[in-house]
């Protein structure tokens, strides 16, 4: 008897290892390698839906994680995931950053830049301990006949400093006759005067009403990114075939390598009055259109990623909405070189990584954050393991 | 039958179905909170979504604020990313969980079509039916509504 409860133990365990090892073989078969668990204090909590912003702090060697549900900055140790420390943000008072802080900007421990939904239209400069010490303002010029509301793009991309300048990536109007200028703001530290960028006009060449609008505006966030080696900017519109580099004025349209693994883009019929946000095909399109989400430069090995999410299968959609099964978006992970020569690229469900909710740049590379498991006090990014080598 | 009779059931044949309230176990959202094991009793029943519009999900949270002790208020929250950031929002607000929040799985709500953009009321009326308002009007007249009701 004894024997035979033994012998099924053992069974067990050996069928519950062999299924842990296949799990753990699938997460590097897809091109995920190390795991970092961010251990969350009692205040701090997953992104909501817009995501939030992570950065590496090289001048603490820390994982900074903006934590909006407590305007706060979080400091964690990039080996063991504890937390380090904070900045805790004030949104009343002399030290205020605005109301509903929503973006921040990690430059160095004692400047951190921060924009807020509302309260003012100015990016806020606090040092380490969150005390305000400068104020840049975009609004003197707000009669919002370039942007509707100058709106930083969420989780990455919105923001980058670089030298004594600041280029913030911004929200596409909706329509066309708001759209006179890029949604992009460069304003120089030095001087405290800001200017939109007068090129690329997003969209130009499409009938806005045939873009799917969605709830949340997602294909009308601009992410930026400055090649630090030639200072060019690199701009991308959320609607796939707009990726723009622009330098000393000039702007140059880029065609990624594998724009065929992204898949082809469906736009509404030219007279979609009749679509509402409700109807079925509408709410398909959106989700299973592809989009580009944008760059990231990664300055310890002088390459850019691009994360673009790949076109949706209509299929799987139905079956989900119909209860027979489930579907995940799916995003393409690519490696370049500064010459956009593709080094690597991976497809990852968001079944395993979110690059939506969190994403960024480390010594050791691309960290994407997981999906929210069980405990909901930890927080999981993964390295994506890439080959840097050009074949 | 004459044609008169016939015109007067097609209109009362209408009128019947223009009714947009359900009898309580045939409406589909209480399908759906039974389906979840939440077995809420309260005259009104507030969906969250909290991937939704912004100033929605403010204007619920403010709701809550002023309406904590209403019994005849629950509130479901759906299309969460965690728990714990909702647990948290309501610890700063310092609202008290009085019994009457609920959460509500994403699956569950895609399943049955609740909105994840708006807020949407279910009430429960004297006669023993059910409604469903979706709160987006631009003027808040819905809100002024549901506290009239209160």
């Amino acid at each position: 008897m004894i024997i035979k409860s033994i012998s099924r133990l053992l069974i067990w365990s050996l069928v519950f290892f062999v299924f842990d090892k296949a799990d753990a073989q699938s997460l590097n078969d897809v091109g995920i390698g190390r795991i970092l668990s961010l251990k969350l204090d009692a205040e701090t909590a997953f992104p909501g839906y817009f995501g939030s912003n992570f950065y590496y702090a090289n001048d603490k060697k820390a994982l900074v994680y903006y934590n909006q549900i407590s305007s706060s900055l979080k400091y964690f140790d990039p080996s063991s995931g504890i937390t380090l420390g904070e900045t805790k943000l004030q949104t009343m008072g002399p030290n205020s950053v605005g109301q509903e802080p929503y973006y921040s900007h990690y430059h160095t421990k004692d400047s951190i830049f921060v924009f807020a939904r509302f309260g003012k239209l100015a990016l806020t400069l606090v040092n380490g301990k969150g005390d305000k010490i400068g104020e840049f303002d975009f609004g003197s010029e707000s009669d919002f006949s370039k942007v509707p509301y100058p709106r930083m793009s969420n989780a990455f991309g919105g923001m980058e400093v670089v030298g004594s300048k600041i280029y913030m990536g911004l929200q596409v109007a909706h329509n066309l006759y708001n759209n006179t200028k890029a949604p992009v703001i460069i304003i120089d530290m030095k001087t405290g005067e800001y200017k939109y960028l007068n090129r690329p006009i997003p969209y130009a060449d499409v009938n806005f009403k045939r873009l799917p609008k969605s709830g949340q505006f997602e294909f009308f966030e601009a992410r930026l990114m400055v090649d630090r080696t030639d200072g060019s900017l690199v701009l991308t519109y959320p609607v796939p075939g707009n990726i723009f580099k622009i330098s000393e004025g000039i702007v140059k349209k880029i065609d990624l390598e594998s724009k065929e693994l992204v898949g082809s883009f469906n736009f509404l019929k030219s007279d979609n009055s009749t679509y509402t946000t409700r109807d079925t095909d509408y709410t398909k399109m959106i989700m299973t259109n592809p989009r580009n989400l944008g760059f990231l430069y990664d300055s310890y090995k002088n390459v850019y990623y691009v994360i673009r999410k790949v076109k949706g299968d209509p299929k799987s959609y139905d079956k989900m909405i119909n209860g027979l099964g489930k579907f995940y978006y799916k995003y393409l992970y690519e490696v370049y070189d500064n010459g956009f020569n593709l080094l690597d690229s991976k497809i990852i469900s968001a079944e395993h990584l979110v690059p939506n909710k969190g994403i960024v740049v480390s010594p050791e590379g691309l960290w994407v954050l997981k999906p929210q498991g069980d405990d909901e006090n930890i927080m999981k990014l993964a390295l994506l393991n890439f080959n840097f080598v050009k074949n | 039958m004459s044609i008169k009779y016939l015109a007067l059931i097609f209109i009362f044949i209408f009128f019947i179905s223009c009714d947009s309230t359900f009898e309580k176990e045939n409406h589909p959202f209480i399908q759906m909170l039974n389906s979840a094991d939440l077995d809420i009793e309260s005259r009104f029943v507030l969906f969250i979504p909290q991937n939704g519009c912004p100033s929605c999900i403010k204007k619920t949270y403010s709701f809550i604020l002023d309406h904590t002790d209403n019994k005849d208020v629950s509130y479901v929250f759906t299309h969460y990313s965690t728990k714990k950031a909702i647990k948290i929002y309501l610890n700063s607000m310092e609202v008290a969980d009085e019994g009457n929040f609920y959460f509500l799985k994403k699956s569950l709500g895609d399943k049955y079509d609740l909105s994840m953009m708006y807020p949407t009321l279910l009430e429960t009326t004297s006669s023993g039916r059910v409604k469903t308002v979706l709160m987006n009007s631009d003027d808040y007249s819905d809100w002024q509504s549901l506290e009239n009701s209160l």
